[in-house]
């Protein structure tokens, strides 16, 4: 078996890497403190419980991130020829998952509240010698965990797509659902503090519903990743144009009458292969080569591509025209 | 969404105010305030609460009592057995519940918890002077044999509880209360039986009622709660 090269972040993309990983760093960090924050807290509040769960489940993409983006790096070798980029994919598919689980998980809870007609109360709390309402430090926990999320969340979403790293993009996802189901909790807090108890369930609720649809729609995603559909933006907004690119590019060398291409996504790489109708044929393997090494200059995450010359384009075996089914 | 969330906070937070914050679901500290009969139900666990011969004592319906008071109306006493009184002030066909609860208390759910007013913990103790055991295996501890919890946890020492008679002479190793083994005149022994966070219940969603409840208990004398419980021991 022939292994791939090994695969290196151009320059400038390892400064971000490094970047995120920080985050990343800060953010299990963070949420850690975060926990024990509203373990101290939480007392009998339901929905501080909850948010304590929500914490532990919410650390899970970071830490995916920090494990798989560094197996995603190892060099390929004979038993591994395409390399650990996979890893990106699984990582996903895990984050996903704990993405989906955080939503079903809040929904059943509030839910069950709803049914079992609990009716949270928040009383005083003894402190230096005084009794506060108890809604306040809960408030103050729940802006203590929330504001971070808010930011780091940001951050995460904007360095996502330049790296082209799923799993930071699931995880700032995973950072609005923090912040969202924050907020939640904040408004159920002050809602029982105005005597509206069911204002808690239900605002935790709505907000769960919004969790479990960017849970699936993610899913979704890294599902399709695996099946190796075509390229996508990390964001979402459409298909990469990196195979359209690549046939240009092809096409206009000289040597080369007409080409396709057919590209996946593996990790942060991409591979694939073009198919060649050459006009020439003379020195055809050297024009091959150079036109591998001119096809790999074009993007940093087009790794590895393998040109087939072929005697024409038409007929069953040949790629259906990009985009078009 | 984050402005529409603040929108709604600032909202919640203005229509409500600050000056009587929290509030109750349906007003009820308003209501006893007004001068309503404050429904208190009860079950007999002493020393918190103790239903004898329809004369009511303890240290609970006491704090009660005086919580009423200090409200402006006057405690009315429902006993009944423990489930029936939980399930009446879920209804709210009671205000308060007085049961000698802990914070550890099953029924939770269906009640709200006020901030525990005393924490106390249950001891061997030992006449001063005499050496504690390392081992209480078939050694005979009183127990004042109507508190089943302390009769179970000597149990579980492998000890055997024998039955406390109030006015016969002190027994030697006994099983009780720090505060209580310490009036008594004997010496609690290291080992630690239990910790109990006592607490008292109100309805649920009646957070005004609840901090109110809580305000009162924070301000009582510890020591004075424990003398209290001395005396419905005796």
């Amino acid at each position: 078996m022939r292994p791939i090269e090994t695969f290196e972040f151009p320059e400038d993309k390892q400064v971000l890497f490094k970047r995120a990983r920080r985050l990343e760093v800060i953010t299990v960090l963070y949420i850690a403190s975060a926990a024990a924050a509203m373990y101290i807290t939480m007392g009998s509040s339901q929905a501080m419980q909850a948010s304590f769960f929500e914490d532990v489940i919410s650390v899970i993409p970071a830490v995916v991130f920090l494990i798989c983006s560094r197996i995603a790096l190892w060099p390929p070798n004979r038993i591994f020829p395409y390399g650990y980029h996979g890893a990106v994919s699984i990582g996903y598919l895990i984050s996903s998952v704990a993405l989906v689980g955080m939503g079903l998980f809040l929904l059943i809870e509030s839910a069950s509240k709803f049914i079992s007609g609990e009716r949270t109360t928040i009383g005083g709390m003894h402190i230096f010698g005084e009794t506060i309402w108890a809604g306040w430090p809960m408030l103050a926990a729940i802006a203590y965990t929330g504001i971070p999320s808010v930011i780091l969340g940001h951050m995460k979403l904007k360095l996502a797509p330049k790296l082209h790293d799923k799993i930071l993009y699931a995880d700032a996802k995973m950072m609005k659902a923090d912040w969202m189901a924050e907020s939640a909790t904040a408004i159920g807090v002050i809602g029982v503090g105005l005597g509206y108890w069911w204002v808690d369930p239900l605002a935790a609720g709505i907000i769960a519903l919004d969790i479990l649809k960017d849970g699936v729609s993610n899913l979704g995603v890294v599902l399709a990743d695996l099946m190796e559909r075509r390229p996508e933006k990390t964001d979402r907004s459409g298909y990469e144009s990196l195979p359209e690119d690549l046939r240009r590019r092809i096409e206009a060398l000289d040597w080369v009458k007409e080409a396709e291409v057919r590209l996946r996504e593996s990790g942060h790489i991409v591979l694939g292969e073009v198919y060649v109708v050459p006009s020439k044929t003379d020195n055809l393997p050297e024009r091959v080569a150079r036109a591998i090494d001119h096809a790999k200059e074009m993007n940093w995450r087009l790794h590895d591509v393998t040109i087939s010359v072929v005697p024409s384009l038409n007929g069953a075996a040949s790629p259906a025209p990009d985009g078009q089914g | 969404m984050r402005t529409r969330i603040a929108a709604i906070l600032i909202g919640l937070l203005s229509t409500g105010g600050c000056s009587d914050f929290p509030k109750d679901n349906t007003e009820t500290l308003k209501q006893l305030r007004a001068g309503r009969e404050m429904k208190v139900g009860i079950t007999h666990n002493p020393p918190w609460t103790v239903v004898a011969e329809g004369r009511i004592g303890g240290v609970e319906p006491a704090l009660v009592t005086q919580w009423a008071q200090s409200l402006g109306t006057k405690a009315r006493v429902i006993t009944g057995p423990a489930d029936a009184l939980v399930e009446a002030l879920y209804k709210r066909d009671l205000d308060v519940l007085v049961m000698g609860l802990t914070d550890a208390t099953p029924h939770s759910g269906k009640l709200a918890l006020s901030q525990p007013y005393l924490e106390v913990k249950t001891h061997i103790g030992v006449a001063p002077g005499q050496m504690p055991l390392a081992d209480w295996t078939g050694q005979r501890i009183a127990v004042d044999p109507e508190r089943l919890d302390l009769v179970a946890q000597v149990r579980e020492l492998e000890a055997e509880p024998v039955p406390l008679n109030g006015g016969a002479a002190q027994a030697p190793i006994m099983a009780g209360y720090a505060f209580e083994l310490e009036r008594r005149g004997l010496k609690p022994t290291e080992d630690e039986l239990s910790t109990e966070r006592r607490v008292i219940a109100v309805i649920p969603g009646e957070s005004a009622l609840l901090f109110s409840l809580d305000e009162f208990l924070q301000a009582q004398d510890k020591e004075a709660l424990k003398d209290k419980a001395m005396e419905a021991l005796r």
